[in-house]
């Protein structure tokens, strides 16, 4: 099975990478997470920007490609990362798991799991209030005023989590892919003077994808159950949240140090090359 | 926790803030960009980088606030584990924790396994044990197939110690060790 990772430069290059406490902690997940990819999988893809991937390049993981695709998003504003992700699903031309970088797999995922049409970590229903108050706002906004909207729409029932998306239905992708674009090309200008933009990612990211999921009757695999206690594969981790915090970082460089000593050298080199601080535990 | 809207607010709240140390050599200008660790976006009130910096742009901020857009809408970390049940007889307990190092990482009932079987479950094991890690597993009472002759050991990027159980008068308690890594909470009950 073919494992994709995507990154895109949002603006701040890689001496500010968004979402992470620093950028040893980010490139430390990222040499965790491929390599274990590839010791399950033997196949690690990745798709980036031209800028990005100079320095993917330096770090020197087992990619059988670095694509740029992601050049192609330089019309549409930052605030919506998660198009680098969609960008990537987009292109792929057999079934595939996109892995987020800050999701390790440490053990390989299940045969039950990954025969479903379509994997992800987790439903997210609207019944449970932590999802209704991320969800039902900007869903109302977009009810409201938006255009494009995937049929379904109206349902307001559930979204998944992405951290991966695994897919063996291609013509699913195909309409899940184009019906973000869509959206974007025709709400995005009319949205960022109303909400900030990062703010709407998780509705055509992840709402999207249930909704067309649900109408297209894919079978769907999760990992964990919504309330996050229950699991169906074992070794499955995902930071989330965590991302921010200054000890899982050092535990994480710690932790490449001690398991792969050559990565933490590249990493530190990386850094020096790009004059980022290097902070020691 | 977020910066404080009112009342005094130091540098070295800052640094907490930031998941540094209190005492930590800091510039406002340099914390504003981003240099000791990246502004985060999902608080509704962070500092902007243009100058001149000045601490009360720091008021409100909240470096671990979780992100409505982040591509994630859950928590903290999800480090899913299983225990499998290799004694050869049914077992059942009314609920198990594990702690790892002295963190409770995981405290779920837990249901009637048969021989063989296994009960798959999502913890909170985030800070990764690579080595001379402690793990303590309690099956609280009343427990079914389980006696001070069962033991358990751990697989999850190292083989820890074999740990038999002992009554704690409320749990069956066991302990392992594990001189090398553990990336999960992986169980054999033996």
């Amino acid at each position: 099975m073919k494992i994709v990772y995507s990154y895109w430069d949002t603006g701040n290059g890689l001496k500010k990478p968004g979402n992470w406490f620093n950028t040893q902690f980010m490139l430390s997940s990222m040499v965790m997470s491929v390599l274990n990819s590839y010791k399950h999988y033997g196949r690690v893809e990745m798709v980036t920007d031209s800028a990005s991937k100079v320095w993917i390049e330096k770090l020197g993981l087992p990619f059988e490609s670095i694509r740029t695709d992601l050049d192609e998003l330089q019309k549409y504003d930052k605030g919506s990362w998660a198009l680098g992700k969609i960008k990537a699903y987009s292109i792929q031309e057999e079934p595939f798991l996109h892995v987020d970088l800050d999701v390790i797999l440490f053990e390989p995922l299940s045969q039950k799991l990954v025969n479903n049409d379509l994997y992800v970590q987790n439903f997210e229903p609207f019944h449970i209030d932590a999802y209704h108050k991320t969800y039902m706002p900007y869903i109302e906004l977009i009810e409201d005023l938006g255009t494009d909207l995937p049929i379904g729409f109206h349902d307001k029932k559930q979204a998944v989590n992405l951290g991966i998306y695994g897919c063996n239905n291609l013509e699913f992708n195909k309409l899940y892919c184009d019906s973000v674009f869509r959206f974007i090309e025709n709400n995005e200008k009319k949205f960022k003077s109303i909400v900030p933009l990062h703010k709407l990612c998780v509705i055509w990211e992840q709402y999207f994808w249930a909704v067309i999921a649900d109408k297209l009757k894919m079978s769907i695999g999760t990992i964990i159950d919504p309330h996050y206690k229950l699991a169906s594969e074992k070794g499955y981790f995902h930071l989330l949240i965590d991302k921010y915090k200054k000890d899982i970082a050092d535990n994480f460089y710690e932790h490449v140090k001690t398991i792969y000593p050559e990565y933490y050298q590249l990493i530190n080199k990386l850094l020096e090359f790009e004059k980022i601080e290097i902070h020691e535990k | 926790m977020a910066l404080s809207t009112t009342g005094s607010l130091s540098m070295g709240d800052i640094n907490v803030e930031l998941g540094r140390a209190r005492t930590a050599s800091i510039s406002l200008d340099a914390a504003e960009n981003g240099s000791y660790a990246t502004i985060n976006q999902n608080s509704s009130s962070k500092p902007s980088s243009s100058n001149p910096a000045t601490i009360s742009e720091w008021r409100g901020y909240n470096h671990t606030a979780a992100s409505s857009g982040g591509g994630s809408s859950g928590g903290g970390t999800v480090n899913t584990g299983v225990i499998w049940n290799d004694t050869g007889r049914t077992i059942s307990a009314t609920y198990m924790t594990i702690k790892a190092n002295g963190t409770t990482v995981a405290n779920i009932t837990l249901p009637t396994l048969a021989n063989g079987a296994s009960f798959n479950f999502s913890t909170t094991y985030t800070n990764l044990i690579f080595s001379n890690g402690t793990f303590i597993l309690d099956l609280y009472t009343p427990t079914v197939g389980l006696t001070s002759s069962n033991y358990f050991y751990m697989t999850g990027g190292y083989l820890s110690t074999n740990g038999y159980f002992s009554s704690t008068g409320s749990s069956l308690r066991a302990t392992v060790t594990s001189s090398g890594p553990q990336y999960s909470i992986i169980i054999h009950i033996k």
